[in-house]
């Protein structure tokens, strides 16, 4: 419980610790702390171009299935490495009104196609299946057994030698805990969504459990950040 | 602690443990939040002190400026931003 406490949400303020006032003198390090956590937490932002350049290395994926896709940022950003990639992006029928603003405002409409569906019970299966299957910011409102199954549930539409793509922060454990009670501290986990974090290993072997082949398990930006977690459906 | 009763850690380790003291203090207040609002066991903030309520041990919010943890703390993060990888140009962007 501690450890996930530490690892979202909350924290600290410069504040807190300090007893400091802005509209005072400032000591040296708090401005230097307070500009530093600007850096960190503006490293995100370069978090989705990141991930299509790592999802689009070996091969332009053609056909592509963002679950939960929201603004679409991660689908948007693949989708800008070629005109050849064409995006069914899902998502609850309340945000499908800004997706769809998201995807005009991009201005690769003709890329995209959105609808409305409730993964865990509508059918997205295809003939041909998906190249890629994107699952970013979505696993940790779920706990272990149902993110489980929604991997189970997304490995099941790829194509053979398709990418199921998991994009998250996941729970470090064990954390090196100076670094996680430093960004504690200074309030950087508001950057971070609540909800349910999980392990890199917890995500390889649910995506094992689902036929698939471990691939990728990086970074996508500095702590505390976003991962990506990829598998590989057999050719 | 040294026979005269001064404390011997080097200030590094000192200000990790204070800070390690102060997370510790602001998650259990979580933890006591996330228990009024869910179960209502616990009372209102406002008639409750950290001092009398049994969960928080010793913490005392330090009077001012604890210089050590602060350094502590740029030089933790100063690390962490020192590991951000340079974003390439735009126009290598759709590079394969």
């Amino acid at each position: 419980m501690m450890l996930h406490h530490l690892q979202t949400r909350g924290g600290l303020t410069l504040r807190d610790l300090t007893g400091c006032s802005w509209s005072g003198p400032v000591h040296e390090d708090v401005t230097e702390i307070h500009r530093l956590t600007r850096v960190l937490a503006a490293d995100r932002r370069g978090a989705p171009a990141r991930a299509a350049r790592r999802l689009t290395a070996d091969r332009v994926p053609g056909r592509v299935l963002d679950i939960g896709a929201g603004l679409a940022p991660w689908s948007l950003a693949i989708a800008a490495a070629s005109r050849d990639v064409h995006v069914l992006a899902v998502d609850l029928p309340e945000q499908l009104a800004a997706l769809t603003e998201a995807v005009a405002a991009a201005d690769v409409s003709a890329q995209f196609k959105t609808m409305a569906a409730d993964v865990f019970t509508s059918d997205l299966r295809t003939a041909a299946g998906y190249d890629l299957v994107i699952v970013a910011n979505v696993c940790h409102l779920f706990p272990a057994s149902r993110t489980r199954s929604l991997l189970i549930r997304a490995a099941d539409v790829l194509a053979p030698g398709g990418v199921l793509a998991v994009i998250d922060q996941v729970l470090d454990d064990p954390p090196d805990w100076l670094q996680w009670a430093v960004l504690y501290a200074v309030g950087l986990p508001q950057v971070m969504p609540g909800g349910y974090l999980h392990t890199v290993d917890e995500y390889v072997t649910w995506m094992a459990d689902a036929g698939l082949v471990a691939g990728l398990a990086i970074p996508l930006s500095a702590p505390p950040g976003l991962s990506l977690v990829s598998a590989r459906r057999e050719s | 602690m040294t026979e005269s009763g001064q404390d011997d850690r080097v200030p590094d380790d000192r200000a990790a443990s204070a800070l390690s003291d102060a997370v510790k203090s602001a998650i259990l207040d979580r933890l006591l939040d996330d228990l009024r609002a869910d179960r209502a066991l616990a009372p209102p903030r406002s008639v409750y002190t950290k001092s009398d309520s049994g969960l928080y041990g010793k913490y005392e919010k330090a009077e001012g400026i604890n210089e050590d943890v602060l350094r502590l703390i740029r030089a933790v993060l100063e690390d962490l931003a020192g590991g951000i990888e340079p974003e390439l140009p735009p126009d290598r962007r759709a590079d394969p």
